[in-house]
C-alpha cells in the first residue's frame, strides 16, 4: 500500500516536473532593495509582473532578473514589508525602498474552506503562527509541542517525557467529559487536526478496550510526530463557531490548520540547516541512597513486627538512574529546493531527525520528504499535489520503574551474569531487559493530495480535490526468557500491526463578485465524502526454543495465536458557506454543514451545524476620530459543532467474537457493549465576541476575546446497577461550559540603523462548569470527577491533616472540618472533596526577538496559573512498598517518636496509599523560560552565497523553571515531582544557509 | 485527477446510504445473537469461557476460598510484594475494603454471566431452528451455568443456608429475566436464591438429555448427569440430607467416570488426566500460566507470592500418596495439581465424582446410616490409600472425619472455605499467625464470613444493603 501510493505520487510529480519547463530569455534587470533606514534586506521576493519570472535578492540587498522583452513591472514583496510594483520604463538598473507595513492585518489567514483569507475580512476567531514564529531551532519531536505558550488558549500537554507519544492539546479548555472513571467512554477531546486539507489520524479516538487491541498490548503513537517542522509554513488555530462550524461533527474541539511549505515563483533556492543538541535531565526527584534505604527499611520492618535484618545490607549501591539513562543527543538535518516558472513551482524537502533519548533504547529516528508542485495549465486551470512522506522508527524499552528500585540490590550476580535471583525473580532486570528484549514501533506516514481548479469565472470557481492519509504503525515486542519479563511465557514475541487509511473527496465551488457599488459577497459550497479504515493485526508466539529464535514461526504451532480487526467507519457532508459585506465595514457570514456518519445507528445518523457571525471595522468609518488607531474591529459570532470521535460501533449492543473467548476448542461470543440507539452527536454551542485593535500604523496590535462554549447532550458513560452485567452505557447526557477571556499584545518595532524588535504577549483564562450529568460520578483512584456545578477539572480527594505527634498515625480532615484518623471515614465517597484543579486557569506565553544588523536573539518564556498535580503515590508509600521501590528522600522526615512534627507517618509495611490526598497534591503554577537563542551571521561579506547567507545560532530549551511552591532543601518539591518522567534541558546549535 | 474523476463516479454511483452502513466484523448485535442457532451457540460458548475468568474459577473462586481456610497463605517472606499480594492482603485478614478493585469484580463478573445466560435462556427457545436438541442443551447449559454462578454468589455474599431458621437472611439480587440496564433490584434472601438455583438446576435436567451436541473432551461440558452432580452439593450445603443423597446417586448413574488407584492418583493430578472428574474447565485457550504459576509445583525461579501452609501438608499420613501431591521446595510448599508449564493454564476442577461421595458419605451420616457412610468413605480413600484407617464410632465420629478427609481431599479446589462456613465452624489458621498477619481467627457467627458488597454496586444500586459489620 505505501510502496503503491509513493510511486503513484512519484510518477505524478515526475511528468509534471518535465511538463514544466519552459524557459525564454530576454533582458536583464538589476538593482538593490533597501528598507527606509537604507538597510540593504535579504530575501525580498522580485517578480515580474506579466512573466512571473522571479527571483530574490541576495545578502546585499542585491538582485539580478530575466525577464522577456515585453515585461512591463516588477512586483517586490518581502514579509513586514509593503508590497511595491515599479514600472520598468525602459531602465535596467532599478533601486527600491520598502516600506514597513501594518502587514499582519493584509497578512492572509488560512481559513478552513474558502481558501486564505485577508485579517480584516475575518469573523471568526482563527490564530495564526508562521514558521518563523514558531522559532524550530529548538528539538521539536512533534507538532504539537510548538504551539505551547505560542496561541492564547491553546494548551498543551506533554504527558510523559519519552519521545514520540501522544501529546494532550487543549483549544478553550476540556471541550468534551472526562473520562472520569476507567471504564468510560467519552468523546475525543483532541482537536482536529487537518494537513493541507487532509485529517489526521487521532489516535485517541478508537475505542478498543477489552479486546487484544486496547493499549494494554500496545503503545500509541503521536501522528503529529511524523511531520518535519521544517517543513510546517502556517499553523492556524481555529477556534469559535464561525471558524469551525464548517468541519461540522469533528470539530467541537477547535480544529488546527496546518499547511506545508510551498514553492514559490522564481530562481532555484536550496536551503540547508542542522541542528545538533545534546540534552540532561533537569529537575530529578531525589530518592533515598542505599545507606538511608536500607535504614528505613529496617526501620519499617521493626514497626511491622518483622525481622529487620530482611532489608538487606547497604554494601551495594546501585544507582539505577545512570544504568538506564543516558546523555541524550538529538540531530535534526534538513535540504530542500524550491523554486518554479509561472507554470510551475515546487517545493521538495528532505528532513533527517534522530533523537538519542535519555532512556536508554528509546530512541528515535525520522525520515522526512515532502514535494509539493503546483501546475499552471492556463490561466483558468491550475493543478496542486502534494505528497509528504515520513517514516519514523522508535525504541520503546520501558525500563522507566528502574530508576525507583531498592539502591542496595545490585544488577549482577556474583559471576558478572544479570541478577535474576530474589528481588528479579517477580519483576524484570532492566539491564538484562536492556540485552536481550526488544520493543520497536516503524512508523510509515505518507499524506497525498492533489487538488484540480478551474476558475471558471470570478464568481465560479470549481475544484475537486482528493487526499489520502496512511498511517502504518508495526510494533514488535520481544520480552526474552533469559529474564522476568519473559520467563513465565518462554520468551514472548508480539507484533502489532495497525494500518489506518484514510481517504478524503471534495468538491467545491466558490467565487465572489459585488453588487452595486459597496456590496461584496463571497460564498463557498461543496461536498465531502470521506472514507476511514483501520486494519489491526496481532500475532503472538511464546516458548521459544532458545532466546535466538525470534520470529513467530520458530515457536510450535500451539503456542502461536493472533487476531485481527478492520474498524471502517464512512462520512458524507455537505457544506457552505456564505460572507457579505458593505464597504469593508461591515462584514456578515453564515455557514452550514450536515455531516452524515456511519458510527452512530437509528435516526441520528445525520446531523446539522451552523454559525453565523458579523463583524464592524469601524475605524473604516469616516466619523472615527483618533488617527493613532489604526485599525479597529468588533467581531461575534455564535453557531454549534459537534463531536462524533467515540470510535467505531460504540452504540450499538454488541457481543464481541474474540479468540479469547474460545472454549473446548469452539470460538465464543461475550457481550461486549450495552445497547444504545439514541446515542448520537455531541454539540458544541460556541459564542466569541472578540476585538482587534492596531495602533500607530498597526505597530501595536491587541485583540481581546470573549468565548462561551456549552457541551449539550455531551456524551458520557452512565453506571448502571451491577446486576445487569454491565459496568455502564453510553449515553448522551449531561451539558458543560467553557467561557474564558483570552488576550494577545504584539508589537513590530523598528528604529533606523537596522534594529527590529518583536514582541507576542498572550494570555488567556479558562473556566469550566457541569452544567447537568444524570450522575455524579467521582473516581476513586484518579481524584477526578464529574459533578454538576464543579469545574470538570476539579479534583476530588482526601484532605490531609499530618499525623498524630502522639502515635505517628496519619490524620484526615473531613468536609465538616473535624479531624479524624479514621481512614475508611476520610476515603469514603461522601466525604470526597474538592482540592484542586488539574487544568490551569490562566496560561500564557511572551516572545520576544530583537535583530540588529548580524544578529539575532530571542527569549521564550510560558507560564501558567491554577494548576495542581497529584504526586505519585509510589514514591512517598510509608513502608509500604520500600521492600521493592526506592522512595523519595521526604521520607526521611517520618515519624520516629512522640512529639514529632512531620507529615510523614510512622513507617510500617501495612500502611495505606494516600492516594488523592492533598499530601501528594501540589501546585503546578511555573513560570517556565522554554527557550532563548542567540543567531550570528558571521561571512556577511563573503563572496560565496553559502557562506554569505550562513546563519547560526545557539538555542537553551527549558532553561529554567520556576514554581510558585518551593521544594524544602533537601527534598522534593512540585519543581521533583511534577513530570513523572524528568524534563530535559537541550543545548543545540544550528546551521543555516541557502543559495 | 484520473483519480478523481474515477472516484466521483464511484460515490455518486455508490449512493448514501449503502456507504454509511459498515458492517461490523468482530461483532454481533443482540439481535443477531438471539435470533439464530449458530450464533446463540457461540454465546453459549462465551459463558463457559467466562467461567474461567480471573474473578471466577480462573482465580478467585481458588484463591479465596483456599486462603479463608487456611490452606494457602501469602508468602511468609513479608517483603516480597506483588499485585497479587496486595490484592487479597485485606480479604486474607478478613479486613476487606470496600473499595478494592479486584475484589469488587467478582460481584459484577458473576453477575455477567447471570446476565449473558438469561439473555440466552430466554431467548433460546423461540428461535425456530430444526436444530432442536442443540437448541434444549444450550438452554440447558445457561440453565446449569446460571445456578453455579448464584451458588458461588450465594457463598461469597451471602452467610450459610442455616444462618437463619428459615434462610431469610440477605443473599443477591435474583432475576431470572433479563435485567434492563437501568433496572434496579433488592437482595433476596439465601432460601429464595437457593429455591432458584435447585429451580433451574431442575429444569436443566430434561433439556440435556437429549443427544450429545458437543463435540471434543465431554468433560469440558455440562452434560446428563451434571445438574444432578451439583443438585448433591446444593442439597448437602442446605442440610436436606435425603435429597442429597438420591441427587448424588443419580449423577453417578448418568456420568461416565473412574475412581483413582493410589498407583495412578498422583499422575491423575501431574498428568492432567482428570479421570474421575464429573466437569473441568477448559483454560486452554489462556496463553498464561494463571494460578499454576502462583503456587503450582515445578517452577524453578518462581514468584514465591502464594504457597501452600504446612497444616494442609502436614494433614496427609505419611503413605497417603496424597501427600505426593506437594513439591516441598527450600521449605515452601508448591501444589502438584497446579503443575507450572510454561504458557498453559491446565483445566480447573468444576465437580468431581470424589465429591459426590463425599457428599453422599457426610448425608448418610448425618442421617445415621454408617454402614454407607464406610462404603462410600472407603471408595474415596482407596483412591489414595491402599489400606485407608476408618473410624468404627459413632455418627460423629464419622462427621469429624468426613470433614477432615474432605478438607484433604478437596484441597486447593476451592470447597474448604464454604465447607467451614456450611458446617458453622470457626477459623483458625497458624500460618497465618506466624507470618505476623492479623485477624487469623474467626469465630462463628462472623459477620467476616461473608464479603461485603462492593461500594461501586450499592453508589449505583442504592437498594442493595451492605452486609452487617462493613
Amino acid at each position: 500500500m505505501i510502496m503503491r501510493s509513493i510511486f503513484l505520487w512519484y510518477c505524478l510529480s515526475l511528468f509534471l516536473l518535465i511538463g514544466g519547463q519552459k524557459v525564454s530569455a530576454q533582458k536583464f534587470i538589476q538593482g538593490f532593495v533597501v528598507d527606509e533606514s537604507g538597510e540593504r534586506l535579504i530575501g525580498v521576493n522580485v517578480i515580474g509582473v506579466k512573466s512571473g519570472n522571479g527571483t530574490i535578492t541576495e545578502v546585499d540587498g542585491s538582485y539580478r532578473i530575466k525577464l522577456p522583452e515585453s515585461e512591463i513591472g516588477l512586483v517586490f514583496s518581502y514579509i513586514g514589508m509593503q508590497r511595491r510594483v515599479v514600472d520598468i520604463d525602459d531602465r535596467d538598473t532599478i533601486n527600491v525602498t520598502l516600506n514597513e507595513s501594518t502587514t499582519e492585518m493584509k497578512e492572509v489567514v488560512v481559513t478552513a474552506y474558502s481558501g486564505p483569507k485577508e485579517h480584516r475580512e475575518l469573523v471568526g476567531s482563527y490564530s495564526q503562527a508562521t514558521n518563523e514564529e514558531l522559532e524550530t531551532l529548538r528539538p521539536i519531536e512533534s507538532l504539537d509541542q510548538m504551539l505551547e505558550g505560542k496561541v492564547a488558549g491553546v494548551q498543551v500537554e506533554s504527558t510523559g517525557g519519552e519521545p514520540g507519544l501522544p501529546v494532550k492539546v487543549r483549544i478553550r479548555g476540556q471541550g468534551s467529559f472526562i473520562n472520569a472513571l476507567s471504564s468510560d467512554v467519552s468523546a475525543s477531546a483532541q482537536p482536529l487536526y487537518v494537513v493541507d486539507g487532509v485529517p489526521l489520524y487521532d489516535v485517541e479516538e478508537l475505542n478498543a478496550t477489552n479486546t487484544v487491541f486496547s493499549d494494554v498490548a500496545r503503545q500509541r503513537l503521536n501522528p503529529l510526530a511524523m511531520l518535519n517542522a521544517e517543513d510546517i509554513e502556517t499553523i492556524t488555530v481555529l477556534k469559535d463557531a464561525a471558524a469551525t462550524a464548517i468541519y461540522g461533527a469533528n470539530a467541537s474541539n477547535g480544529v488546527i490548520l496546518i499547511t506545508t511549505k510551498k514553492g514559490r515563483q522564481g530562481k532555484q533556492q536550496i536551503q540547508f540547516s542542522t541542528t545538533q543538541g545534546v540534552s540532561s535531565f533537569i529537575n530529578d526527584v531525589q530518592l533515598l541512597d542505599s545507606r538511608s534505604y536500607v535504614n528505613l527499611y529496617r526501620e519499617t520492618l521493626f514497626n511491622s513486627g518483622l525481622d529487620p535484618s530482611l532489608a538487606g545490607s547497604a554494601d551495594v549501591n546501585t544507582d539505577w538512574r545512570a544504568l538506564v539513562r543516558q546523555n541524550g543527543w538529538n540531530s535534526n538535518t534538513n535540504l530542500s529546493f524550491s523554486g518554479g516558472s509561472e507554470q510551475m513551482t515546487y517545493r521538495l524537502s528532505l528532513g533527517h531527525f534522530y533523537l538519542r533519548s535519555i532512556g536508554k533504547r528509546n530512541d528515535m529516528q525520522r525520515y522526512t520528504a515532502n514535494l509539493s508542485l503546483t501546475q499552471k495549465f492556463s490561466e483558468r486551470i491550475q493543478l496542486e499535489s502534494g505528497l509528504i512522506f515520513a517514516r519514523m522508527n522508535k525504541e520503546a524499552i520501558n525500563t522507566f520503574t528502574a530508576q525507583g528500585f531498592p539502591p542496595n540490590i545490585s544488577p549482577f550476580a556474583a559471576d558478572g551474569s544479570f541478577n535474576n535471583e530474589g528481588f528479579f525473580a517477580t519483576r524484570p532486570n532492566p539491564l538484562a531487559v536492556l540485552d536481550q528484549n526488544e520493543n520497536e514501533h516503524r512508523n510509515y506516514d505518507v499524506t497525498g493530495r492533489s487538488r484540480l481548479l478551474i476558475r471558471l469565472f470570478p464568481f465560479l470557481h470549481l475544484s475537486s480535490s482528493i487526499g489520502i492519509n496512511l498511517y502504518s504503525n508495526r510494533q514488535r515486542q520481544f520480552d526474552s526468557a533469559l529474564n522476568g519479563s519473559g520467563r513465565n511465557r518462554n520468551g514472548f514475541l508480539r507484533i502489532n500491526d495497525v494500518q489506518n487509511f484514510r481517504w478524503i473527496w471534495r468538491a467545491k465551488a466558490q467565487g465572489s463578485g459585488k453588487i452595486a457599488e459597496n456590496h461584496h459577497w463571497n460564498y463557498v459550497a461543496g461536498t465531502e465524502v470521506q472514507n476511514r479504515t483501520n486494519e489491526r493485526l496481532q500475532t503472538r508466539a511464546s516458548n521459544f526454543l532458545f532466546d535466538g529464535l525470534r520470529e513467530i514461526d520458530f515457536a510450535a504451532n500451539e503456542d502461536i495465536s493472533g487476531a485481527s480487526r478492520t474498524f471502517r467507519d464512512a462520512l458524507v457532508s455537505y457544506f457552505g458557506d456564505l460572507s457579505y459585506n458593505y464597504d469593508y465595514r461591515y462584514y456578515g457570514s453564515i455557514s452550514w454543514r450536515q455531516d452524515a456518519s456511519s458510527l452512530f445507528g437509528g435516526d441520528v445518523q445525520r446531523a446539522q451545524f451552523a454559525a453565523v457571525g458579523a463583524s464592524w471595522v469601524f475605524t473604516e468609518e469616516s466619523f472615527f476620530p483618533w488617527d493613532k488607531l489604526t485599525y479597529g474591529k468588533i467581531r461575534s459570532s455564535f453557531g454549534s459543532t459537534g463531536n462524533a470521535r467515540i470510535g467505531s460501533y460504540a452504540a450499538s449492543g454488541t457481543y464481541g467474537l474474540s479468540t479469547a473467548n474460545q472454549y473446548g476448542g469452539v470460538l465464543g461470543a461475550q457481550p461486549r457493549t450495552a445497547p444504545n440507539p439514541g446515542l448520537g452527536w455531541e454539540s458544541n454551542y460556541k459564542f466569541n465576541l472578540g476585538l482587534d485593535l492596531g495602533f500607530l500604523d498597526d505597530k501595536y496590535r491587541l485583540t481581546l476575546e470573549y468565548y462561551r462554549n456549552t457541551v449539550r447532550d455531551a456524551i458520557t458513560t452512565i453506571e448502571v446497577p451491577r446486576e445487569s452485567g454491565f459496568d455502564n452505557v453510553i449515553i448522551n447526557g449531561g451539558s458543560m461550559r467553557n467561557w474564558g477571556y483570552e488576550a494577545s499584545f504584539n508589537v513590530r518595532g523598528q528604529s533606523g540603523r537596522g534594529f527590529r524588535w518583536r514582541m507576542n504577549f498572550n494570555l488567556a483564562l479558562n473556566r469550566n462548569r457541569v452544567l447537568e450529568i444524570p450522575i455524579e460520578r467521582v473516581s476513586q483512584a484518579s481524584a477526578q470527577g464529574i459533578v454538576e456545578g464543579q469545574d470538570i477539572n476539579t479534583l476530588y480527594g482526601v484532605k490531609y491533616a499530618g499525623v498524630d505527634p502522639y502515635n505517628g498515625q496519619p490524620l484526615y480532615e473531613l468536609p465538616n472540618g473535624s479531624i479524624t484518623d479514621n481512614r475508611n471515614e476520610a476515603y469514603a465517597l461522601e466525604n470526597r472533596q474538592p482540592i484542586g484543579r488539574s487544568a490551569p486557569l490562566v496560561t500564557g506565553g511572551w516572545t520576544t526577538s530583537v535583530q540588529w544588523k548580524k544578529w539575532t536573539a530571542s527569549v521564550f518564556l510560558n507560564f501558567s496559573q491554577g494548576q495542581d498535580f497529584l504526586m505519585s503515590e509510589f514514591y512517598s508509600s510509608d513502608g509500604r512498598q520500600i521492600s521493592f521501590l526506592n522512595q523519595s528522600v521526604n521520607q526521611l522526615d517520618r515519624w520516629q517518636q512522640p512529639g514529632d512534627i512531620t507529615y510523614v507517618p510512622r513507617l510500617n509495611v501495612n500502611n495505606p496509599f494516600h492516594r488523592t490526598s492533598t499530601r501528594l497534591l501540589f501546585s503546578g503554577d511555573f513560570i517556565e523560560i522554554n527557550n532563548i537563542s542567540l543567531g550570528y551571521q558571521p561571512f556577511s561579506k563573503s563572496p560565496f552565497p553559502a557562506l554569505r547567507n550562513l546563519r547560526c545560532s545557539l538555542a537553551i530549551n527549558r532553561l529554567g523553571i520556576w514554581y510558585a511552591q518551593k521544594s524544602k532543601a533537601d527534598r522534593n518539591g512540585p519543581a521533583e515531582f511534577r513530570y513523572n518522567f524528568p524534563r530535559q534541558r537541550t543545548y543545540s546549535f544550528t546551521l543555516k544557509t541557502q543559495i | 485527477m484520473k483519480q478523481t474523476l474515477i472516484l466521483c463516479l464511484v460515490v455518486f454511483s455508490w449512493g448514501c446510504q449503502d456507504f454509511l452502513s459498515v458492517e461490523i466484523d468482530d461483532q454481533l448485535s443482540n439481535e443477531d445473537i438471539l435470533s439464530d442457532a449458530n450464533n446463540a451457540n457461540l454465546a453459549a460458548v462465551g459463558l463457559y469461557n467466562h467461567l474461567g475468568d480471573n474473578s471466577l474459577y480462573g482465580e478467585f473462586l481458588i484463591m479465596y476460598p483456599e486462603l479463608m481456610a487456611g490452606h494457602l497463605q501469602p508468602s511468609p517472606d513479608r517483603s516480597i510484594t506483588t499485585n497479587l499480594i496486595d490484592a487479597y492482603a485485606n480479604t486474607y485478614q478478613f479486613m476487606t475494603q470496600l473499595d478494592e478493585s479486584r475484589i469488587s469484580d467478582v460481584y459484577e463478573v458473576n453477575y455477567e454471566g447471570i446476565m449473558s445466560a438469561s439473555r440466552l435462556i430466554e431467548a433460546v427457545p423461540e428461535i425456530e431452528d430444526s436444530r432442536s436438541n442443540l437448541l434444549r442443551a444450550i438452554e440447558g447449559e445457561a440453565r446449569v451455568i446460571r445456578a453455579l454462578l448464584y451458588f458461588q454468589l450465594l457463598q461469597i455474599y451471602g452467610q450459610d443456608y442455616n444462618y437463619t431458621p428459615s434462610a431469610s437472611h440477605l443473599a443477591v439480587p435474583y432475576y431470572d429475566q433479563p435485567l434492563g440496564v437501568f433496572e434496579r433490584l433488592p437482595r433476596a434472601s439465601v432460601g429464595e436464591v437457593y429455591n432458584q438455583i435447585i429451580e433451574d438446576l431442575q429444569t436443566a435436567r430434561p433439556l440435556l438429555n437429549g443427544a450429545n451436541v458437543r463435540a471434543g473432551n465431554p468433560k469440558y461440558w455440562a452434560r446428563p448427569g451434571i445438574p444432578e452432580a451439583l443438585l448433591s452439593r446444593v442439597y448437602l450445603f442446605q442440610g436436606r440430607w435425603q435429597l442429597a443423597i438420591d441427587a448424588g446417586a443419580e449423577a453417578r448413574n448418568l456420568l461416565s467416570f473412574d475412581l483413582l488407584t493410589p498407583d495412578s492418583y498422583v499422575e491423575n493430578w501431574t498428568e492432567s488426566r482428570y479421570a474421575e472428574a464429573l466437569w473441568v474447565l477448559d483454560q486452554s485457550y489462556r496463553q498464561a500460566t494463571g494460578l499454576n504459576a502462583v503456587f503450582g509445583s515445578g517452577d524453578s525461579a518462581r514468584a514465591q507470592t502464594f504457597i501452600v501452609t504446612q497444616e494442609l501438608f502436614d494433614s496427609y499420613a505419611q503413605d497417603d500418596e496424597r501427600r505426593q501431591l506437594y513439591e516441598v521446595s527450600e521449605s515452601l510448599i508448591f501444589s502438584r495439581k497446579y503443575p507450572f508449564e510454561p504458557n498453559t493454564t491446565q483445566p480447573k476442577l468444576i465437580i468431581r465424582a470424589s465429591e459426590v461421595l463425599l457428599n453422599q458419605a457426610e448425608a448418610y451420616a448425618q442421617l445415621g446410616q454408617l454402614t454407607e457412610v464406610e462404603n462410600l468413605m472407603r471408595e474415596v480413600l482407596l483412591q489414595s490409600q491402599n489400606d485407608p484407617a476408618l473410624p468404627s464410632g459413632s455418627a460423629s465420629e464419622w462427621l469429624t472425619f468426613i470433614a477432615e478427609e474432605r478438607a484433604k481431599e478437596l484441597a486447593l479446589e476451592g470447597m474448604a472455605f464454604w465447607d467451614i462456613r456450611r458446617r458453622q465452624e470457626d477459623v483458625v489458621r497458624n500460618a497465618c499467625e506466624s507470618s505476623g498477619f492479623e485477624n487469623c481467627s474467626q469465630t462463628y457467627p462472623s459477620d467476616r464470613y461473608v464479603l461485603p458488597i462492593p461500594q461501586e454496586a450499592i453508589i449505583v444500586n442504592p437498594l442493595l444493603e451492605q452486609n452487617p459489620g462493613y
